[in-house]
């Protein structure tokens, strides 16, 4: 609860991003919803296309 | 990312984000709530650097945060925003175009009348705390041009790609900051001769409790050089408030991990400071880079804290692609830095690196400062011509052609090669 607590503290000086982060789609696949809720506690989603598609690719 | 709790068993992301921050607002009439944010541009208009991974310009837009122009954002939340390279052709960076960076999200408004800086650590005599005021009235006011880059900068850039902020060329600045020496502010409180680090923390924290807070150390001696600052002014006006509003830590020629914003302590300290963003964050493998300053206290077997910038320079007024004219001198533009031992030449090519002449080196605000330079040369026939430069430095070190590779893409000073087209 408390983690809750804090994220909407922060919320409200990150208050500008709120509108502008639902812009960022991720995949649909598997897993999806829970990348989207866990991660998104601490971070914009942001960072997951950003980084995603090299760290996906096959070895 | 942290140990991070499902916020809700059954709430969405988005429901659960809605449904927060329209609380917050009601609750608090939150500080940046209600200002106008301007529409971002489309990632089509964004200036990315070439070669960042393919996903940045999925994401990348020009938005500005309150109170700064339109940057390049690349994660909302927390807040990394880097600056367009055209505004590097001035020396000094404007504050309203000055790069965002920071790993926390919960960054607070600080107000500068209740902010307090507490003096403490085991290596101290006397515990102290200070008001800004305080601060401005009981030392002597100091001010230095100095390089901020993030130690990051141009990470977008590594090949083969490493995770992170995949920055361009603009997760730097150059600022004339002012405040007051760090060593007078110390002095005050008497630093103890088994003084070994001086940790810094700031008022930004983590969402959950598992976060690591973000504390850095520096060796006790990088904090008592003349040079460390606590900084409140930046190019003449208070410190933008994501630039570290009301008081920063200025460490000239070291990057800008150390350079703690909206610093909130300071520890003198007799052991080494520990925590995630001591080690594993901000190494470099030992021996790969030409660096003076070292960081003993924190080194192991492996690897070492990075330290300070690595040589480099940057082409600010001419872009791939760009189209000149047969006949016509075409002034290349740019700026040099490096960890503060003072850029001494800048060469630059306009044919790919076979032959390299000397640049002019223009206005000297001082050894951490950008060296701005320039280059004319006249294009004799149509064709591609591929603008390069390099800087050297009073060391005699001097940038390299292939990237020094580290698995966090610390450091990238290649020479960059631009093409223009003369017709």
């Amino acid at each position: 609860m408390k983690s809750i607590v804090t994220a909407i503290a922060l919320l409200a000086v990150a208050a500008p991003a709120l509108a502008q982060e639902d812009k960022i789609k991720l995949k649909d696949g598997p897993g999806r919803e829970a990348v989207e809720v866990n991660c998104s506690v601490c971070h914009s989603l942001d960072y997951i296309p950003m980084n995603s598609p090299f760290l996906d690719r096959p070895k | 990312m942290a140990n991070a709790r499902r916020p809700s068993g059954t709430l969405a992301r988005r429901s659960f984000l809605h449904k927060a921050g329209l609380a917050t607002v009601a609750a608090a009439g939150a500080p940046f709530i209600g200002r106008l944010i301007p529409p971002a541009l489309a990632a089509d208009n964004v200036p990315l650097a070439h070669g960042v991974p393919d996903g940045v310009r999925t994401i990348a837009n020009l938005e500005a945060l309150p109170g700064k122009k339109p940057l390049i954002k690349l994660s909302y939340r927390p807040p990394n925003y880097e600056t367009p390279v055209n505004y590097f052709n001035d020396v000094l960076t404007p504050n309203d175009a000055f790069f965002v960076r920071y790993h926390l999200s919960n960054i607070p408004e600080v107000k500068a009348e209740t902010w307090r800086l507490a003096i403490g650590g085991d290596s101290v005599e006397r515990p102290a705390q200070y008001s800004l005021a305080d601060l401005k009235n009981g030392f002597e006011q100091v001010e230095v041009v100095a390089v901020c880059q993030c130690s990051g900068n141009r990470r977008g850039l590594s090949q083969p790609h490493v995770q992170g902020v995949e920055w361009g060329y603009g997760a730097m600045g150059n600022a004339r900051w002012r405040g007051v020496r760090l060593k007078d502010v110390l002095a005050k409180s008497g630093v103890k001769k088994d003084a070994l680090e001086v940790a810094f923390d700031g008022a930004d924290s983590g969402v959950v409790d598992k976060t690591p807070d973000f504390i850095k150390s520096v060796p006790a001696w990088k904090a008592l050089d003349e040079n460390t600052i606590i900084a409140f002014e930046m190019n003449g006006a208070p410190l933008p408030h994501w630039n570290g509003f009301p008081a920063r830590i200025v460490l000239p020629g070291w990057t800008g991990t150390y350079w703690m914003k909206h610093v909130t302590s300071v520890n003198v300290i007799a052991k080494p400071q520990g925590g995630f963003w001591m080690n594993p964050a901000y190494r470099i493998p030992k021996g790969k880079f030409p660096l003076v300053d070292r960081f003993l206290s924190q080194e192991t077997d492996a690897n070492t804290p990075i330290t300070e910038m690595v040589v480099n320079s940057l082409i600010t007024n001419t872009s791939d692609g760009q189209r000149i004219k047969v006949g016509q001198a075409h002034e290349v533009r740019g700026v040099a830095w490096d960890g503060g031992y003072g850029i001494t030449q800048v060469e630059v090519s306009s044919d790919g690196g076979k032959s390299w002449r000397p640049a002019s080196l223009g206005q000297d605000l001082g050894r951490y400062s950008f060296r701005p330079w320039s280059y004319r040369f006249t294009p004799g026939k149509p064709g591609t011509y591929g603008i390069m430069a390099k800087a050297t430095n009073r060391l005699g070190a001097s940038q390299v052609f292939e990237l020094v590779f580290n698995p966090a893409g610390y450091h990238h000073n290649v020479v960059q090669l631009v093409n223009v087209v003369a017709a």
